[in-house]
């Protein structure tokens, strides 16, 4: 990455920033009422169960949903536990928590390692100009910079090697790590690392880039980006099971659930297909022609979407819509994180559509009915996360990696 | 030149606004959809710009190359597509948005198909700015000051103003239709005489001033009419069609989420049109204007497309097939090139794939028509592992290599070796 590209880079994010609070709001709308929800339609609530109580990517487990185990989701009003000053002048991506650490980089010279409990700092290293977030799996912790893909020991954050690939932007797909194998969709392809030397298992050239983050489950990963399809991915040998075509870009990141895959593209379509054949089990165009979707997570029950203002949530069955939040201030790597039947996003600090500030918020996952908040102490709340993991949530940004959980978890320490 | 009638009837005629064009000349053209004399007589090879040739080469080495610079005289300026026909290999050095007049010689070069000796050349003073196109022994073909010229050899048989830069022409049996970069359509008799055209200049510019040059692709004609893609001032881009006297049929909005920019000249075949906009290829009924298909490739450039009746071929920075019934893709040659990469030793691909014999051609290479293997050949990317820091933006929308064939020959013409012949 040269150093004029940085620059854009850091101009594009500063342009990021605002887009991320605009707002195409009604002054009509009471300002307290931010839920709309018509869930007369939809299925009964009725979450898949889940064991994942890290957070490993960008967006939670390696299925991609945001997702996580009832218990490692705190109960109850948040409070901040602790917070660590991270000094960068560029942005902050998700912490990527497990192993009881949790891991940021400053998007330009330095990936830390902070102890959960407490925040002290474990380990630093130097970076030169990491793209998107780290991923976290068997033992290391896998970032794309600028010199190409490069593994780290989370034990000491040694370096274990580097594999030279294209550049890579900071809202470039990030990679994933699976059965001791990473997999990447860098420059125009998709690619298999072994994660213990960074030896190429298999390369499928797509022949587009993809900011979209992929997901894998079992033996199948499932990428999608600027070439317009979701595809279905064999893990042994990169062999396609399937491709599904849509109509735009796909810059949203690809979520498994079940016997089905999710995805949203840049015409404002959320797609859901058959994990087996690929098959649409539905399709929904978001109702402002203009969104494009930004996140998706799923916790089985319903389909979380994120375009503009906007935080959709559809029946994971049938694609209908069962209510929405009108409140969402989403940033440039902000996410949705579910779990015990509670959402965790960024929302207005207010409750208004009309655009203020971001604060973090709650909701009943049931009705979109807002439990509590927190963040909102903090100028502009967060830039990275929600992550939640092990009964906390974290985030990152502006100037600081902080976590919250509950006071009963606090007063336990 | 126009007559005056025409002028004053055809100013109230706007290319975009929905009115149709003047058509008082019911002139039609000679019924000859093809020219069967020559092996690719222009940029589009037929009328109907398919890029289908009879017959093509199979497994050609390299014959003879012409280096741009060792040519004499040299070679310079964006070279056009090579058109071939009376033994002899023609190859324009074009101006462009990053290439002017002012800033080299732009010359047409004939160069003998069988050793690429330089048979003749044309100096224009305000440069060559479309592909030839081959009338019998004729080579028309416009330049950046308006004219339109008709070439013997070295000397000018006619010459005619258009008025604003001349885009690259469509043969017709005895009609040239060509375009101008103000978005006027010409349909030329093949003595130099304008039959009709279709303008957006007139009352528009009495009323709000000189308009901003769009830019006009080059003509596809079936026996129904001519078919014209001009990028709108707003960046927009339409596929507009007229009957051969000028009067507009219909109108497509060639809606297209990538790109954009430098619309091509589209292809009929079997009464349907395709055009490329940005990255996506539209397929457009040509007796109605309405959808058949859509493909967003993702990309934001896309060339010419080139059809056999069974596929369409676009090199959409990678090299698409899609389904001529319902667009879907059926196989797709990946071009490595990382967009905006400014360290790229490779670049995408764009240029018109000409298909024939069931091989279709993407540089200096073939590929089967049916699934995209590589049958022979190479990207002839290599000027790039030479070169260092070439800034690739300016090419980006331009073929980098545009190979056309004949029934034994690929001729190439590069944007920095020059012209080469495989055979």
């Amino acid at each position: 990455m040269t150093n004029l590209s940085r620059r854009q880079l850091l101009a594009t994010l500063g342009a990021m920033g605002t887009v991320g609070t605009a707002g195409c709001s009604s002054i009509l709308e009471d300002n307290a009422s931010a839920s709309t929800s018509d869930s007369g339609s939809c299925s009964p609530y009725d979450p898949a169960a889940t064991t994942q109580s890290t957070w490993p990517t960008k967006h939670g487990g390696v299925d991609g949903t945001g997702a996580v185990a009832s218990d490692a989701v705190p109960d109850g009003p948040l409070t901040q536990e602790w917070s660590v000053p991270i000094d960068t002048h560029v942005g902050h991506h998700t912490p990527i928590v497990g192993d009881d650490t949790v891991y940021v980089h400053d998007m330009d010279t330095t990936l830390f390692a902070f102890t959960v409990e407490t925040g002290k700092e474990r380990w630093r290293t130097s970076l030169e100009g990491p793209g998107p977030a780290p991923t976290l799996g068997d033992g290391r912790l896998v970032v794309a910079t600028e010199n190409g893909l490069e593994a780290y020991d989370t034990a000491n954050g040694e370096h274990a090697w580097t594999i030279e690939s294209s550049s890579v932007g900071i809202f470039d797909s990030p990679p994933v790590i699976a059965d001791e194998t990473v997999y990447i969709y860098g420059g125009v392809s998709v690619s298999a690392f072994a994660l213990a030397d960074g030896s190429l298992q298999w390369r499928v050239p797509i022949g587009l880039t993809s900011n979209a983050a992929p997901a894998v489950v079992d033996d199948t990963l499932y990428v999608a980006g600027d070439d317009t399809y979701l595809r279905s991915l064999s893990t042994d040998d990169g062999s396609e099971r399937w491709r599904q075509k849509t109509a735009a870009h796909i810059d949203c990141n690809v979520a498994v659930s079940g016997e089905t895959v999710y995805a949203g593209s840049d015409s404002g379509t959320v797609i859901a297909c058959d994990r087996a054949d690929g098959t649409t089990r539905w399709q929904y165009s978001l109702p402002s022609g203009d969104q494009q979707p930004q996140t998706i997570a799923t916790d089985g029950a319903r389909v979380y979407v994120t375009a503009g203002d906007t935080l959709y949530a559809l029946d994971a069955a049938t694609g209908l819509p069962c209510w929405r939040i009108d409140t969402h201030r989403g940033s440039y790597s902000s996410g949705i994180a579910v779990g015990d039947s509670t959402l965790f996003v960024p929302t207005d600090a207010n409750d208004s559509t009309a655009e203020t500030e971001a604060a973090g918020a709650v909701y009943d996952a049931t009705n979109g009915n807002q439990l509590s908040k927190f963040a909102s102490d903090v100028r502009y709340g967060f830039d990275g996360g929600p992550s939640v993991a092990g009964g906390a949530v974290y985030t990152h940004g502006p100037a600081a990696l902080r976590r919250y959980s509950t006071e009963d978890t606090t007063a336990a320490e | 030149m126009p007559s005056r009638r025409t002028v004053l009837t055809a100013g109230v005629a706007a290319l975009t606004s929905g009115v149709a064009g003047c058509s008082r000349s019911p002139s039609t053209p000679t019924a000859v959809s093809t020219d069967s004399d020559h092996p690719w007589p222009t940029a589009g090879h037929d009328p109907g710009g398919t890029g289908h040739a009879p017959a093509g080469p199979t497994t050609p080495d390299v014959e003879w190359t012409r280096n741009r610079a060792s040519v004499s005289p040299p070679l310079s300026g964006f070279l056009s597509t090579p058109v071939i026909g009376n033994g002899q290999v023609y190859v324009a050095g074009l101006i462009g948005e990053y290439i002017e007049a002012d800033d080299f010689t732009s010359r047409l070069l004939a160069l003998d198909t069988d050793d690429g000796s330089t048979s003749w050349t044309y100096a224009f003073a305000d440069g060559a700015s479309g592909t030839p196109a081959l009338m019998g022994e004729t080579v028309i073909i416009g330049d950046g000051g308006g004219t339109l010229y008709a070439l013997e050899d070295d000397t000018t048989r006619w010459s005619v103003d258009l008025g604003g830069t001349v885009g690259t022409p469509t043969r017709y049996g005895d009609r040239i239709y060509v375009p101008t970069s103000h978005g006027d359509l010409y349909a030329v008799s093949a003595n130099g005489e304008i039959k009709w055209r279709i303008t957006r200049r007139g009352l528009l510019t009495s009323l709000f001033g000189n308009p901003d040059p769009v830019t006009v692709g080059m003509p596809a004609v079936d026996s129904q009419g001519v078919y014209l893609v001009a990028e709108t001032q707003d960046q927009t881009a339409v596929l507009v069609a007229y009957d051969h006297g000028g009067s507009k049929r219909w109108q497509y909005d060639l809606a297209s989420p990538y790109g954009g920019h430098r619309p091509n000249g589209p292809a009929v075949a079997d009464g349907t049109v395709y055009a490329t906009a940005g990255g996506t290829v539209h397929a457009v009924d040509a007796d109605s204007g309405t959808r058949a298909w859509r493909f967003v490739s993702g990309a934001d450039v896309a060339g010419p497309p080139s059809t056999d009746g069974t596929r369409v071929y676009v090199a959409a920075k990678n090299l698409y097939a899609l389904s001529v019934a319902d667009g879907t893709e059926q196989w797709r040659v990946v071009n490595e090139t990382i967009p905006h990469d400014r360290e790229a030793d490779t670049a995408p691909y764009v240029g018109r794939p000409p298909v024939a014999d069931g091989r279709v051609y993407l540089r200096a290479g073939a590929f089967d028509a049916a699934d995209g293997t590589r049958r022979w050949g190479d990207d002839a990317d290599e000027w790039l592992e030479a070169s260092d820091a070439y800034y690739l933006d300016p090419y980006n929308s331009r073929a980098m290599a545009q190979p056309v064939v004949s029934d034994d020959a690929l001729y190439l013409s590069h944007t920095h070796h020059g012209v080469r012949k495989l055979a």
